[in-house]
């Protein structure tokens, strides 16, 4: 088919199959068109970059940039020889356009069919088969306009997105010339500074003052998370000019960090008392030392802080150099209870984080028995069971 | 010391008797059963006697083994006739009850005289209590219903009344739920009211009859005013308290229409009557007793007059019979009316009935 033959050049394969579909369904509308008179309707698709043209009898379209790759608009300027017409326009992917009333009435439709890339599009041109055979002209024989207008593709990076307070973080600023023309005077305009961050090295970043169409340059900078929260950082402006000093600027696209609270150690203390005992009698008492925290605890040091009379309790005094994340140390000690009595230990933990020294407190019961216990215990027990003994009989005895 | 039976039938006279049976206990707490002790002044025997197990169930006071259900297929359901057959189906059963207790010398059947199980039950229980306890002295407690209450409660209570009166009972104390409306609020608590004021007045009865005390008055006494005049009666009561302790005006108050369950105009309508004094000794004045007593002698038959010394502020309990009771009378004339109203009523229905099958009296049914 015709328009098999018009879509030559850099096309791929994909365009091929996408044109032999198409054609098949077309096929027999195509025909008829073709085989109608000059007055019929015909079209033909081009594969155009900013600044290739295309003149279609007094008609000049040119292709003059893709403005937005992701919303499918491609911006074109359509003129006729010896006036009349002169319009630039977006149009948007798939939706058909009418210039001087569109095909039908001799002039000009014109649909983005597809947009490869951001400086390729795919336009589908309608026409009557009396205005003759379009002709490309590829880009080399643009306007000068289009030939000086540099264009920067600006990208910000983090090395990580989620970072601890005190964390730092390593900003990449990137620029790339896509535009044909020389950028000039390219500089990283100053924003004021986002308070949850401290400005360690390299900013403001600075680059090359020119870029040639093609060319990129980047800069690093290094931030201190300050604060925890989740950040929004803003686009960062990068301003050029064109060789006839006009300025132009750019941004990279804005994003999200989350500062997480700084790292820190926790420890518990479990103290496993021993079963209770009779006076003069021995157990023994566990001990274990659990880092529930996210950050090593370091010269950890267990201690006894007072120990009652009543009780003989050695070995519990320990130092731990250090207790990793989710790391425990355990340990068992002996107790002795001299006279009978309901105790309480204290245990004091304190250990160290990286800027900070911290303390745990924790205390255990520890029962002595003495020889009255099962007694008091009796003497509780009865009197309640006597009691609801009595108040069920007179239930039964009132009970209908 | 007296032998005491009391027995509560159908759901009024078993609620009367729950309430005599939380009186025992002191008559304060909902919870006296399960730390306190039933306390009666003589040996008394109480027993709820009904035909719906669940009124039995709702009593509170009352021990397990003092609840009798009589079964009764369907319940009696206000039909008299039916409860009377209920009980000659379960006489023996519910007499061999009562005679496992022992003998009596004074027996109190508590009943409305308007409901089915209690009013048709009484009148014959009182015949066989009478033919099988020689010496025994029956007293009826009866209740009578709100006249609002409909027509088929006011028929029972003009023939269940006249059963009461026929059978040889000693006597028929009164109780009017009529005349005890302006009590308190709902239905519940004004029933609760009226059955302390019973149970109230009959455990000081008893007490009074059994005390062994100079000067008081016994069960023949109590007999005796029983049988005079119609032998219909009714009871008053009265507490001093410690803003007026005086016995004159406590007296006084005992025979005020506020302190008695029925209707009566005690100084005009009085047959014979009994008086019992309580409390301590420094309230008691012979004298202003004395003079009290003897006012009211001048206007009703004989009066007795018992004294009992107890700590505490006065307490007086007249028990009455009348020689006039136009209450009762009042009531038998609506309760005629009600039962011609009713039979009037069902004769149009039936009429109505037979004038509509003779609009197809000469047809015969087509297919
Ligand atoms: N004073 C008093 N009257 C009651 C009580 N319960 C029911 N009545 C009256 O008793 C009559 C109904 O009789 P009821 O004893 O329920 O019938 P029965 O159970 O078939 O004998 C009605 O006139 C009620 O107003 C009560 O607790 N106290
Ligand atoms: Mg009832």
């Amino acid at each position: 088919m015709r328009m098999m033959g018009a879509s030559t050049e850099e096309t791929g394969m994909r365009l091929v199959y996408l044109g032999i579909l198409i054609a098949l369904i077309l096929a027999p509308s195509a025909l008829a068109a073709s085989s109608k008179d000059d007055d019929s309707v015909t079209y033909k698709d081009f594969t155009l970059t900013p600044g290739d043209r295309v003149d279609i009898g007094d008609y000049r379209l040119e292709m003059i940039e893709v403005q937005s790759l992701s919303d499918g608009i491609v911006v074109v300027k359509v003129s006729k020889i010896g006036g009349g017409l002169e319009e630039q326009r977006a149009l948007l992917q798939n939706s058909p356009n009418n210039f001087d009333d569109g095909a039908d009435e001799g002039g000009l439709t014109l649909t983005a069919v597809d947009l490869p890339d951001d400086r390729t599009a795919e336009l589908r041109v309608e026409y009557l088969d009396r205005l003759g055979t379009p002709r490309k002209r590829a880009a080399d024989a643009t306007s000068v306009a289009l030939r000086d207008m540099p264009k920067l593709e600006v990208k910000q990076t983090f090395d990580k997105t989620q970072v601890r307070v005190g964390d730092s973080i390593k900003v990449t600023v990137e620029a790339r010339n896509i535009g044909l023309g020389l950028a000039q005077d390219v500089t990283v305009v100053n924003q004021p500074p986002m308070p949850e961050f401290t400005y360690l090295a390299g900013y403001p970043p600075k680059l090359k003052s020119e870029l040639k169409h093609g060319d990129s340059d980047s800069a690093v900078f290094v931030l201190r998370a300050a604060q925890e929260g989740t950040v929004q950082v803003p686009g960062l402006e990068v301003s050029y000019a064109d060789s006839r000093k006009k300025d132009y600027s750019n941004f990279s696209k804005p994003f999200q960090v989350t500062i997480l609270p700084k790292s820190k150690p926790n420890l518990e203390v479990v103290v496993v008392p021993p079963v209770p005992m009779d006076s003069g009698g021995r157990g023994s008492m566990n001990i274990t030392v659990i880092n529930r925290g996210d950050a090593p605890a370091m010269m950890v040091d267990v201690r006894l802080v007072a120990l009652p009379d009543g009780l003989e309790v050695s070995g519990v005094d320990r130092r731990f150099v250090k207790i990793a994340p989710g790391g425990e140390e355990s340990y068992t000690v002996p107790v002795v209870g001299k006279s009978s009595g309901n105790y309480t230990i204290n245990l004091k933990a304190s250990y160290q984080s990286e800027d900070d020294i911290l303390n745990k407190d924790t205390s255990a019961e520890i029962v002595v028995k003495g020889r009255e216990y099962k007694y008091i215990y009796f003497l509780f027990v009865i009197p309640t069971v006597l009691l609801g003994a009595w108040i069920y009989k007179r239930y039964k005895e009132y009970k209908y | 010391m007296l032998n005491v039976l009391m027995l509560g039938v159908g759901q009024c006279g078993n609620r009367i008797l729950d309430a005599v049976n939380k009186e025992s206990f002191g008559g304060t707490s909902r919870l006296a059963k399960y730390y306190s002790r039933q306390k009666f002044p003589s040996r008394v025997e109480t027993l709820a006697i009904n035909t719906a197990v669940n009124d039995l169930k709702e009593l509170r006071f009352t021990a397990a083994k003092d609840r009798l259900h009589v079964p009764n297929l369907h319940g009696v359901g206000a039909n008299r006739n039916t409860g009377k057959q209920g009980f000659w189906d379960n006489r023996d059963m519910i007499m061999s009850e009562i005679e496992r207790r022992g003998d009596f010398d004074l027996a109190f059947v508590v009943t409305s005289t308007s409901g089915g199980t209690g009013s048709s039950f009484s009148p014959l229980l009182i015949h066989e209590l009478k033919k099988r306890y020689k010496n025994i002295t029956v007293i009826s407690v009866a209740v009578l219903p709100f006249r609002e209450e409909g027509s088929i409660y006011l028929q029972n209570a003009a023939f269940s009344m006249r059963e009461l009166m026929e059978v040889d009972a000693d006597g028929l104390l009164l109780v009017d739920n009529q005349y005890l409306k302006r009590c308190s609020g709902d239905i519940a608590s004004a029933y609760d009211t009226i059955n302390t004021m019973v149970a109230q007045r009959l455990m000081f009865l008893i007490e009074c009859l059994d005390s062994e005390m100079l000067s008081v008055t016994d069960l023949g006494d109590f007999k005796t005013v029983m049988s005079g005049g119609l032998r219909m009666g009714t009871m008053g009561f009265y507490q001093a308290d410690k803003h007026s302790p005086s016995v004159k005006s406590a007296i006084e108050n005992s025979f005020k229409p506020g302190s008695l369950l029925f209707p009566a105009n005690i100084y005009e309508e009085a047959a014979r009557a009994m008086v019992v004094i309580q409390g301590s000794k420094e309230y008691m004045d012979v004298d202003e007793i004395t003079k009290e007593v003897e006012q009211l002698s001048g206007c009703v038959g004989h009066v007795f007059k018992g004294l009992v010394i107890k700590k505490g502020y006065p307490k007086v309990l007249s028990i009455f019979t009348l020689a006039t009771v136009p209450e009762v009378e009042a009531l038998y004339a609506q309760a005629a009316r009600a039962i011609q109203e009713e039979k009037d009523r069902k004769q149009r229905a039936k009429k109505q009935l037979t004038d509509a099958f003779a609009h197809i009296e000469d047809l015969e049914e087509i297919y």
